[in-house]
């Protein structure tokens, strides 16, 4: 098959480190819970069905090492099986309140038939161990799964330290390897953030390739001969791959995007606010009023006023929608190909949760474009960016400028009047953890100890989540709180090794805490980081 | 509040003026465009919606990278791309409806830790950080009653020209620390912008006390800058990105209205929608 053009899907899976076991319950755990069972499960889920139906299909997946920490963490795990069962029983009794509710009863049985099917998916076919089934599609060759920074650090405003930089990198693919059982090919870079000099950082990683928003690309250093069709080498070798911001547009945009179709369900409504019952007060954390998960009305329209939602409905419009965008990937690719006399690469890059936890109706969505793609046409064929890059051999070398994915396309939602306080912090403690990596370059027992969990702590403040919430105002105190909290630890463990007064009983109980990286090694922050 | 409702509520930024748009097509690609047949053509069906409308409406008009120009429509979604984004995103860390007051909890005490005293800055510290092209982000921390002591502190941002330091703008430093945001020329390069704290003396000479410039990787190659210019300007920023779209192209999905609530559950269904 000669395709006309290809289409790669990228996705950026991500969720801050968010694990509490001081608490019995974490209203902020949800996060990771809710896009387990409305993103991570389904997307494995349609990514199996495909496989198993023998469609062609590929995708470039970013699992983050804080993302792939909390998959495998028993604890929540654990949690995750509670989470579900709670709904379920919530649910049953939901059933028996709306039984004669012709518009609500059925939307409710749907809800405890999927609760069940993720049930039965997590816990008897994974094993609650969701890692395992996207090993076996990276391992089959469907899905390339990518790494990100260690707690996803924000590259371009830590550029100031660059040693948090390589730190970022040297963990995230020591976690990548340790739970993947691979180096990773590629990088999403946290937030597309890019500054000319990270090439060179990368190659020394071994990283062969990242993505960049449009303007990273079209805005390179000599422009690009086909803009953002095609990728480009950096100076250091490490190719980039440029967003297509149409196809990008036709998902992303609340306006005309995809996931505004009245049939679609609707994000806001939730029975935690719509119901005022015992069994759904279970679901609550502490008697506030939060999403349960439980959303039984589909967009509707503008205002107050929704209707029950259909999933039937949903998922044909879903399938219709597919067809749209392949109809328009197809005419793109015709077009391009005419104009650049070679198959163009479409890069579609999304965050994963976009997919179910968003858009509800997301991963059918991409079950439908895959079975379309494969059988319906043969003009537009997926590719992942890895495999794009072998057939590729007249790649032309620019020099990408300073760019990002974020709003604005530079800095602005991480760096302005919400935020900006926690820099100088981080900048202080990131030379104070290399000056002690120096200090002690072969620290053994208690000082290793010590050392190792000051910088899980220092790479947990970097997270550019804490920063992101601040300005988008969604849970900022739990934000601030984890900021402060991470830069409090570090500057006491580092205390610790100045004095030389070890609190053990505090050591001990942070680093249950804070438990992920259990390989760390203190010397990736050190003016050499060992790679 | 729904999907909808919270894209009504974003506050929508202005339609780029005609003025601002013609800047934008100075820029290269956009010349290359003004030469090219076919960005004629969207030029010629720009004059009226309708005439707009109706291109759409015939042909699927996919210019390429190379051959296109600065629609008003297309920039203005390309604005409130990034915004649309940022709210997707923050959907993930979201715990109630949008528009509604953030939970607000009171943790329990753990650890006896008192995380609101934030750790005291090891040494004198000035940062300059780069927001976005024009915009730069300046720090300075000192050390407790540093500001009084070493009396009339001034704090300035400039551009090394000729060995010579221009000064683009300077404030007195009052306080220990503080931040400020300073606006520039987007088009002066990085690398030659730097920050400095000091005193003037009496015979007007400053006496620098400490100072910064950007901090950015080093580059492998020695000919390459070290991050010598933003990209692109904001104003550029915006035509990039609309000029990697291709335009939205005739749609295959017909307006079809959504099923009303008069609709029984399972026995009516959307019809099929057709390419």
């Amino acid at each position: 098959m000669n395709p006309t053009g290809y289409f790669a899907l990228v996705l950026h899976a991500h969720l801050p480190f968010v694990r509490h076991p001081e608490y019995e319950r974490f209203l902020e755990e949800d996060w990771f819970f809710e896009a387990l069972t409305e993103t991570y499960l389904p997307l494995l889920e349609i990514f199996e069905g495909l496989r198993n139906d023998g469609v062609h299909f590929r995708t470039t997946m970013s699992l983050t090492p804080t993302l792939l920490s909390m998959m495998t963490d028993p604890l929540l795990q654990q949690r995750y099986v509670s989470y579900l069962d709670t709904r379920l029983a919530a649910l049953e009794t939901e059933r028996t309140r709306t039984a004669g509710d012709q518009y609500l009863g059925p939307v409710v049985e749907y809800y405890q038939k999927r609760f069940n099917q993720l049930r039965t998916q997590f816990v008897d076919r994974y094993q609650r161990d969701v890692v395992q089934p996207f090993r076996s599609l990276l391992e089959s060759g469907q899905l390339e799964i990518i790494t990100c920074g260690a707690t996803h650090g924000y590259f371009p405003l830590l550029a100031t330290h660059e040693e948090s930089i390589y730190a970022q990198l040297s963990m995230a693919i020591r976690t990548h390897q340790r739970i993947l059982g691979h180096r990773p090919a590629g990088i999403w870079l946290p937030e597309c953030g890019y500054i000319p000099g990270i090439d060179r950082i990368l190659a020394e990683f071994g990283i062969d390739f990242f993505f960049l928003d449009s303007h990273g690309i079209l805005g390179a250093d000599p422009p690009p001969r086909h803009g953002v069709y095609c990728p480009v080498r950096t100076p250091s070798g490490p190719a980039a791959f440029g967003r297509d911001y149409e196809s990008s547009k036709q998902v992303w945009s609340a306006e005309e995007g995809y996931p505004g179709d009245p049939v679609y369900r609707e994000f806001y409504r939730d029975a935690g606010f719509d119901v005022d019952a015992p069994h759904i007060e279970t679901l609550r954390h502490a008697g506030i009023k939060t999403f349960t998960g439980l959303k039984y009305h589909r967009i509707t329209g503008r205002g107050d006023w929704k209707e029950a939602y259909h999933p039937e409905w949903a998922r044909d419009r879903a399938a219709s929608h597919a067809d749209n965008f392949l109809f328009n990937r197809q005419h793109q690719v015709r077009w391009l190909n005419s104009q650049m006399g070679r198959p163009p690469i479409i890069v579609a890059p999304y965050d994963a949760e976009l997919f179910g936890h968003w858009w509800y109706e997301g991963p059918q969505w991409i079950d439908f474009l895959f079975r379309k793609m494969a059988y319906d046409q043969d003009e537009v064929r997926a590719i992942s960016a890895a495999e794009f890059l072998r057939l590729s051999s007249d790649v032309e070398t620019v020099v990408a400028p300073e760019c990002s994915w974020g709003a604005g396309g530079y800095h602005e939602v991480w760096l302005n009047g919400t935020n900006d306080w926690i820099y100088p912090l981080l900048f202080d403690a990131g030379e104070r953890m290399s000056r002690l990596a120096s200090m002690f370059p072969d620290a053994k027992e208690t000082h290793r100890w010590i050392l190792d969990q000051a910088a899980r702590e220092l790479l947990l403040a970097q997270s550019s989540d804490w920063a992101f919430i601040m300005k988008t105002g969604t849970s900022v105190e739990y934000a601030v709180r984890r900021i402060k909290t991470h830069l409090h630890r570090f500057d006491r463990l580092a205390n610790m090794l100045e004095s030389g007064h070890v609190d053990h009983g505090y050591l001990e109980a942070i680093a249950e805490r804070d438990s992920l990286f259990p390989d760390m090694d203190y010397r990736i922050f050190s003016k050499r980081p060992c790679l | 509040m729904s999907k909808r409702d919270s894209v009504e509520k974003t506050p929508t930024k202005k339609a780029k003026k005609p003025k601002e748009i013609k800047e934008a097509k100075k820029s290269k690609e956009a010349k290359k465009a003004m030469k090219s047949k076919a960005a004629k053509k969207s030029k010629d069906a720009k004059k009226s919606k309708d005439a707009k409308k109706a291109m759409k409406s015939k042909e699927p008009n996919v210019p390429s990278v190379a051959e296109r120009e600065p629609d008003l429509d297309m920039v203005e979604e390309a604005n409130h791309a990034g915004d649309d984004e940022q709210r997707i995103e923050s959907a993930k860390y979201a715990t109630t409806p949008a528009g509604t007051s953030p939970v607000y909890r009171r943790y329990p005490a753990d650890l006896g830790e008192d995380i609101e005293t934030l750790p005291r800055l090891r040494t004198h510290r000035i940062i300059l950080l780069p927001q976005k092209p024009g915009i730069l982000y300046a720090y300075w921390g000192l050390k407790p009653d540093e500001s009084q002591q070493m009396q009339n502190l001034t704090l300035r941002l400039g551009r090394l020209v000729d060995k010579r330091f221009e000064v683009i703008e300077e404030i007195a430093v009052r306080r220990d620390s503080g931040g400020r945001y300073f606006q520039i020329n987007p088009n002066v390069p990085q690398d030659s912008v730097f920050l400095q704290i000091g005193r003037y003396v009496e015979d007007g000479k400053f006496v620098l006390e400490w100072s910064t410039g950007i901090v950015r990787a080093r580059q492998l190659l020695a000919e390459a800058p070290l991050g010598t210019k933003w990209a692109l300007t904001m104003d550029e920023f915006e035509s990039v990105r609309e000029n990697s779209a291709l335009k939205q192209r005739e749609s295959n999905v017909s307006p079809v209205s959504s099923p009303t609530s008069l609709d029984s559950l399972g026995r009516e269904r959307v019809s099929r929608l057709d390419p």
